[in-house]
C-alpha cells in the first residue's frame, strides 16, 4: 500500500511528511486514568507507553482497536505520528503563522476571519506571530491548515507544531581515549 | 575456540569467543600488583561493568540485583552462561548475549526475519529497532543470535541486524604526564599533532572572558547546581516542564558538558571563557533510549527568550535532525538580527554526528555550522586516528569551521549522575562537543570587542581559521578550517 503524505512548506520548499501507519501518538491520562479505556485495554497500553512532552505519549497503533482510535481521535486524545528526514513528528493541532508586513496582515486577518473551523490566538509574545488551532483538534488538519494558509496567503512562514523525536547523541567510551606513552 | 562474526559498517568483524573463565585468569588492566581478585567478585565486577555499559539494561544501581536487568538477554544467567568475545583489534572485551538487534522498515519484515530463525521478540525500541531472543541458551543461542544478523544483511526490510552486545569498558585512568586531558586548548602532540588545539593558552592571554557577556547554552538541561558552573549562571529557563530553573532529568547530562566547555571555572578543567556568565536553556529531554523529544514551538520560543528576555550575546546549539521548520528558522533570525540591540547574537549550531550531510538547523544561512576535528587536525570520521568508529562529523554545505570533537574534558553532572559518577568527564565528543568551542571563542571575541556586529564575530572567526587541509578556502569536509581563538582575539583586539 502507498505510504500516505501530508506536506507543509519550508524556507519556500515543500516538506514532504509519510503518516507512520505502525504509531500514534496518544494523550497519557487517556491510559493512566480510569474511565476513559476498558481495564484490559489499559493493561496492555500502559507498560508500552513511550513519554514525549506535553502529556503525549507514544504507542502502536495495533495496540488499539478501529472504534477505539476513532473516539479518542473525535476528542483531540490520538494524534498522527509523520516520519521525515530520519525523524518522528507528532502533528499537535496548532498551526503558528509569522507575518511582518503590515498589508499582508491584513490579508492574513481577512483570511483568517472567514474561516470557521478555527480558534486564533492573538497577543503571543511578538506581534507578527499569530497562533492557528483547528476545532476538530486534530494534527492532520493542522498540517493542512498550514498548507493551505501558506498556499493562499502567503505569508513569510505557517509552521505545524511538532513534537519532534531525533536521535540523541551519546558520548564517547572512556576506553577510547589513549593510554600514556 | 569458538569464533562469531558479524557485519558492522559494511565489514566482516571477527570474534573470538572465550569463557568468563579465561577473562578472569588475566588480571585487568591497571589492578594493583600482588592484589589478586577472587572468582566472586571479579564474576559480579564483570556483570555489573556490563550492566552499567549496557544501553540495553540501562542500570546503574549497585549490588547483583542489577543482574535481573540483564535477564531478558540470557535463557539462564549463571556463570557458566557467560561468554566473553574478543578482537585482535580492538582491546575492549564483549558479552556476546543470545539475541539480535535490528532495524527493520515495517512489521511484515520483522515477522519474516523472526520466523526465518526462530525468534522471539525482547522489546520494541525508536526508529523501528526490535530485540530478538534465540530459543535456545548458551553457545547455541550465541550462535544463532550472531548468524540471523548475517543472515538479516540479506534480507528486504531489514535495514542492519547486529548481535547485541554488552559491552565490558574497563575504566582507564590517564595520568597527567602522559596524557592531556585539555588537548583541545593545548595540544603539545600527545594525543595527535603538536598544535592542533584552539590556542586557547594563548588567547587567555589577551582575555578570558568578560561577566558582562552571556552565553545560552540551548540543550536537555544544565546542572546550575554544579560548583564548576554555578557561580557563572545568570538566568535560566526550562520550555520543556515549565520549571523555574532549567536542570536537567536524571541522566540528561549533555548540555552539562556543552556548558562546562564555554565557561567552566573549574581550575583542572577550565571552560575556554571561564569568565562568561552562563544563560541555561532546557528545550529537550531525553526518551530514556537512544530518542532526543523536543517540541519545536517551544524550542522557537525558548531562542526568542534567549536573545529577548535572556539578552544572550551568543547561542550555543548543540542539538539538530529531522526537517525544517520556520518557525525555528525565524526565531534564529530574529536572534541574529534584534539580539543585543540590533548588533545580533552570534548562533552556534552542530552540523550533527551521521558522518552525512549537514543537519537541519545548521543548514540555515547566517549561522555558523560546526564540525568536529580530532587531536590529529582532521575532520572526525569513522576513519579519523582516533579510533571512535562509530560515528562522522557531519559535511558539506552548511559547514562553517571545525573544532575539537572528541576526548573532550568537560563538566558532568554534579555526583553520580550524568556520564561519570563525579562532576566531570573526559570523553565528551561529536559535533555536539565542537560547537560550545566556537560559542566561547565568539564570547571571547565580544568580551574584547563588545561593539562588533554578529556578521564581524562570524567573519572574524572564519577569517582567523587554520587551514587544516592541502587546499585553501572552504572545503567540503571542514569548511573553512580549525578554530583558532587566539588569531581571532588578535584581530577582534584591531
Amino acid at each position: 500500500m502507498k505510504p500516505v503524505e501530508f506536506d507543509y512548506y519550508a524556507d519556500g520548499k515543500r516538506i514532504v511528511l509519510t503518516l507512520s501507519d505502525e504509531v500514534v501518538a496518544i494523550r497519557q491520562d487517556c491510559v493512566t486514568q480510569p474511565g476513559r479505556l476498558s481495564p484490559q485495554r489499559r493493561r496492555v497500553l500502559e507498560p508500552q507507553l513511550r513519554p514525549l512532552l506535553r502529556g503525549w505519549s507514544l504507542t502502536e497503533s495495533r495496540n488499539l482497536t478501529p472504534a477505539e482510535r476513532a473516539e479518542l481521535q473525535a476528542e483531540g486524545s490520538l494524534q498522527p505520528v509523520f516520519e521525515a528526514a530520519g525523524a518522528q513528528l507528532v502533528a499537535l493541532p496548532e498551526v503558528r503563522v509569522e507575518e511582518t508586513r503590515p498589508q499582508q496582515q491584513n490579508a492574513l486577518k481577512h483570511w483568517l476571519e472567514r474561516q470557521e473551523d478555527l480558534e486564533v490566538e492573538s497577543g503571543t509574545a511578538l506581534s507578527e506571530i499569530t497562533v492557528v488551532r483547528p476545532r476538530s483538534g486534530r494534527g492532520e488538519d493542522a498540517v493542512r491548515l498550514a498548507s493551505r494558509v501558506f498556499q493562499e496567503v502567503h505569508p513569510e512562514a505557517a509552521t505545524p507544531r511538532f513534537l519532534r523525536v531525533v536521535r540523541r547523541p551519546h558520548p564517547g567510551s572512556e576506553a577510547s581515549i589513549p593510554q600514556p606513552d | 575456540m569458538a569464533k562469531l562474526s558479524y557485519f558492522a559498517d559494511g565489514k566482516l568483524h571477527s570474534l573470538t569467543l572465550s569463557t568468563l573463565e579465561a577473562l578472569q585468569s588475566t588480571p585487568p588492566r591497571g589492578a594493583q600488583p600482588g592484589k589478586r581478585t577472587t572468582r566472586g567478585t571479579a564474576i559480579e565486577s564483570a556483570h555489573l561493568s556490563a550492566a552499567a555499559a549496557s544501553p540495553i539494561a540501562k542500570v546503574r544501581a549497585s549490588g547483583m540485583h542489577a543482574m535481573k536487568q540483564m535477564q531478558p538477554l540470557f535463557h539462564h544467567l549463571s556463570e557458566s552462561q557467560l561468554y566473553v568475545a574478543s578482537s585482535s583489534k580492538s582491546s575492549l572485551s564483549v558479552i556476546p548475549t543470545e539475541t539480535v538487534l535490528i532495524e527493520a522498515k515495517s512489521t511484515a519484515a520483522v515477522k519474516r526475519f523472526q520466523q526465518k530463525f526462530g525468534l522471539t521478540i525482547v522489546r520494541e525500541g525508536t526508529f523501528g529497532k526490535v530485540l530478538m531472543l534465540a530459543p535456545e541458551g548458551g553457545i547455541a543461542g550465541i550462535q544463532l543470535a550472531a548468524k540471523a544478523a548475517v543472515g538479516g544483511q540479506e534480507m528486504s526490510g531489514i535495514e542492519s541486524a547486529q548481535p547485541n552486545f554488552l559491552r565490558v569498558m574497563r575504566r582507564v585512568r590517564p595520568s597527567a604526564a602522559g596524557n592531556q586531558p585539555l588537548w583541545n586548548h593545548h595540544n603539545d602532540g600527545n594525543p595527535g599533532v603538536a598544535s592542533a588545539d584552539v590556542a586557547a593558552d594563548a588567547a587567555w592571554t589577551i582575555s578570558r572572558g568578560d561577566g558582562s557577556i552571556r552565553v545560552a547554552v540551548l540543550d536537555e538541561g544544565c546542572d546550575t547546581n554544579h560548583p564548576a558552573l554555578k557561580a557563572a549562571v545568570v538566568a535560566e529557563k526550562d520550555v520543556v516542564d515549565d520549571n523555574p530553573h532549567a536542570r536537567p532529568d536524571g541522566d540528561d547530562a549533555h548540555g552539562t558538558a556543552c556548558a562546562g566547555i564555554i565557561l567552566s571555572r573549574d581550575s583542572k578543567f577550565p571552560g575556554l571563557a571561564p569568565a562568561v556568565s552562563l544563560i541555561a536553556v532546557r528545550i529537550a529531554k531525553g526518551d530514556g533510549g537512544d530518542g532526543w523529544i523536543f517540541d519545536d514551538a517551544s524550542v522557537a520560543d525558548a531562542i526568542d527568550w534567549s536573545w529577548q528576555d535572556g539578552k544572550a550575546d551568543v547561542l550555543s546549539n548543540s542539538w539538530g535532525g529531522g526537517p525544517p521548520v520556520d518557525s525555528l528558522t525565524r526565531a534564529f533570525e530574529r536572534a541574529r538580527t534584534r539580539g543585543r540591540g540590533g548588533k545580533g547574537s552570534v548562533i552556534a549550531i552542530a552540523t550533527g554526528n551521521e558522518n552525512a550531510a549537514v543537519s537541519f538547523p545548521a543548514t540555515l544561512p547566517n549561522v555558523l555550522g560546526v564540525g568536529a576535528s580530532t587531536p590529529w587536525d582532521e575532520r572526525k570520521s569513522p576513519t579519523s586516528k582516533d579510533g571512535e568508529n562509530w560515528w562522522g562529523s557531519n559535511s558539506g554545505k552548511g559547514l562553517d569551521l571545525v573544532a575539537p570533537g572528541v576526548w573532550i574534558a568537560t563538566t558532568d553532572i554534579s555526583g553520580a549522575a550524568g556520564y561519570s559518577t563525579n562532576n566531570f568527564v573526559k570523553n565528551f565528543n561529536g559535533t555536539s562537543s565542537a560547537t560550545p568551542h566556537v560559542a566561547a571563542a565568539a564570547a571571547l571575541i565580544l568580551s574584547v570587542n563588545p561593539q562588533l556586529t554578529e556578521l564581524q564575530v562570524r567573519n572574524l572567526l572564519i577569517a582567523s581559521t587554520d587551514q587544516i587541509t592541502t587546499k585553501a578556502g572552504w572545503q567540503s569536509s571542514v569548511g573553512y578550517g580549525r578554530l583558532n581563538i587566539y588569531k581571532a582575539l588578535r584581530a577582534a583586539r584591531r
